[in-house]
């Protein structure tokens, strides 16, 4: 078995026991790094695997939070189906917005994805029926359902159901880049032209990463709506959108795992911060520019050069004690 | 650029009636009249300027012609995509090395052959296509002669290496034409007949029908 797999086993294993030991507190701040690192990952899809940089990927999350938000509300569907509903429906609008954004490339399509983020912030605000306007949606329940599905309510059963969509976005994430159609994506990012001229229709490419990206990142909405309860315009603000970014660019663009511990890490420096100084976010912009200047492969990156030199140096150790 | 040629001696793969780009007032491609035959090796040959590479982009569908047609083997292909001329068996080169440079060699041609392929897009597994489609990558790298620099980093390689190995991307996808745009353009003496080398005797008894390309070679004028 490799290490990181190892070491991936390990982060699990202590993410699972992690409410035997926590206070109340902490659990709060754990569940929502784990709905944050699942945000940041399916960024890092279009991001660090197709070079497609959005600029408004909250668009997928606050669809997300409001969608499941409006069913737990307005519907009898238990939590979980509500979750994986809202999840599907922002991957399907997403196909509409991929369609559009696809049509350019480089900055401007960077621009259309945050003028969809916009065109959806100003949505929230005025459909007051559907999304509560300015008040957002407020008092969303964490409802069980018929099936004994309880436990989910709990708020440690939701920390678990948070970190299941994780990890298992996180698997479905990983084998879909290593697959054909993965290659596919990493080819559009190093020399789309070259990928089109080889027979790859790379817009259609484009709009399935845009849907599949959206989707989970949706999902992540989706379980900040009942884990908050409540869903705002804040969700869809463009501020959050800039930050996921920089959680995917600090923590290792191209890696899935890195974005989840750049998504930690914000999460964790902004706790600490703050109650610090009011001025947190002008601290966390320094070190951005520092990670920009001399870390630009991320804390993944930084890790996994640390881990394999010390794994070079066991071995050779172990080849020498034979 | 005028250009024509009537030589119709089996029924023709690729067929240019009136091809013709205008950019404004310069006119870049003009009235191209040309069949080639399966089977055929023609070189367009012109100085800077000319409009050989404009005529290679109307082919490969990279731009659209002001007028005229443009048929392969037998269909009318005008106006269509890039990759679903491509997928009919048309495969090019670039005059300006174009590449995936951070893959290796072995994973640019492997990306290259995974085209042919029906389950290209498979989005999970595929362990069974990309063993395909590394078979005919592998033996195309073993063609040209850069099985020796296969895992290193296209990006890395030399140039002349380099512009082997966007033959070899194009070998790889066992085209039924292939269009090479000045392949020996910025490479030595020695780099060109390495090139001229295994061009076209070995190459024809491979599914490759014919090769087709764009380049003053310099070796033919001298």
């Amino acid at each position: 078995m490799r290490w990181s797999s190892l070491l991936g086993l390990a982060v699990v294993a202590v993410l699972i026991a992690a409410p035997l030991g926590l206070p109340a507190f902490a659990m709060t701040l754990l569940t929502e790094l784990v709905i944050l690192g699942l945000f940041a990952m399916s960024l890092d899809l279009m991001v660090g695997y197709t070079r497609l940089v959005s600029f408004g990927h909250v668009a997928a999350y606050g669809l997300g939070a409001y969608a499941c938000g409006y069913l737990l509300l307005n519907t009898s569907l238990p939590l979980p189906f509500a979750v994986l509903l809202a999840a599907v429906m922002t991957g399907t609008v997403a196909i509409g917005v991929g369609w559009v954004c696809t049509l350019a490339t480089g900055v401007s399509f960077s621009m259309l994805t945050l003028a969809f983020a916009q065109l959806l912030y100003a949505i929230a605000f005025k459909w007051t029926s559907v999304t509560g306007g300015s008040d957002g949606l407020a008092g969303i329940p964490r409802r069980a359902g018929p099936m004994g599905l309880t436990v989910l309510t709990t708020k440690t059963g939701f920390y678990y159901f948070a970190l299941a969509a994780l990890v298992g976005s996180y698997l479905l994430c990983r084998q879909l880049v290593a697959s054909p159609f993965g290659a596919v994506l990493r080819g559009i990012r190093e020399n789309e032209t070259k990928t089109l001229t080889l027979g790859y229709n790379t817009r259609l490419y484009k709009i399935a990463v845009v849907a599949i990206s959206y989707a989970l990142g949706g999902l992540a909405g989706a379980l900040y709506a009942p884990f908050a309860g409540f869903a705002n315009t804040e969700l869809l603000f463009w501020l959050l959108s800039g930050q996921v970014l920089i959680m995917v660019i600090v923590g290792g663009s191209g890696t899935l795992i890195g974005p989840i511990l750049g998504a930690a890490f914000f999460l964790l420096l902004e706790h600490q911060l703050s109650s610090y100084t009011e001025a947190w976010a002008l601290f966390f912009g320094l070190v951005f520019i520092g990670f920009i200047l001399f870390a630009p492969q991320g804390i993944w990156g930084l890790l996994t050069a640390w881990f394999k030199r010390d794994w070079m140096r066991l071995e050779k150790g172990r080849r020498h004690g034979t | 650029m005028a250009h024509s040629d009537e030589r119709p001696s089996s029924p023709p793969l690729i067929e240019l009636t009136g091809l013709t780009r205008r950019y404004g007032a310069l006119v870049a491609v003009d009235n191209v009249n040309m069949q080639v035959a399966g089977g055929e090796t023609r070189a367009i040959i012109g100085p800077n300027g000319a409009g050989k590479t404009t005529l290679f982009h109307l082919i490969t569908g990279m731009v659209r012609p002001t007028a005229g047609r443009v048929r392969f083997a037998g269909e009318d292909i005008t106006g269509q995509a890039a990759y679903s001329i491509c997928q009919r068996g048309l495969s090019r080169t670039f005059q300006l090395t174009s590449l995936f440079p951070e893959m290796t060699a072995r994973e640019n041609v492997r990306l290259a052959a995974q085209a042919r392929n029906r389950r290209r897009w498979l989005p999970f597994g595929g362990a069974s296509v990309f063993k395909e489609a590394q078979g005919a990558g592998d033996a195309a790298l073993e063609l040209l002669g850069l099985t020796a620099v296969a895992e290193r980093a296209a990006g890395l390689l030399s140039h002349g290496d380099q512009r082997l190995l966007e033959v070899a991307m194009a070998m790889a996808q066992q085209p039924m034409v292939l269009l090479l745009d000045e392949p020996t353009q910025g490479l030595s003496v020695e780099e060109t007949a390495q090139l001229s080398r295994p061009w076209p005797g070995s190459w024809k008894g491979r599914a490759l029908r014919r090769c087709w390309s764009s380049t003053t070679w310099r070796w033919c004028s001298d």
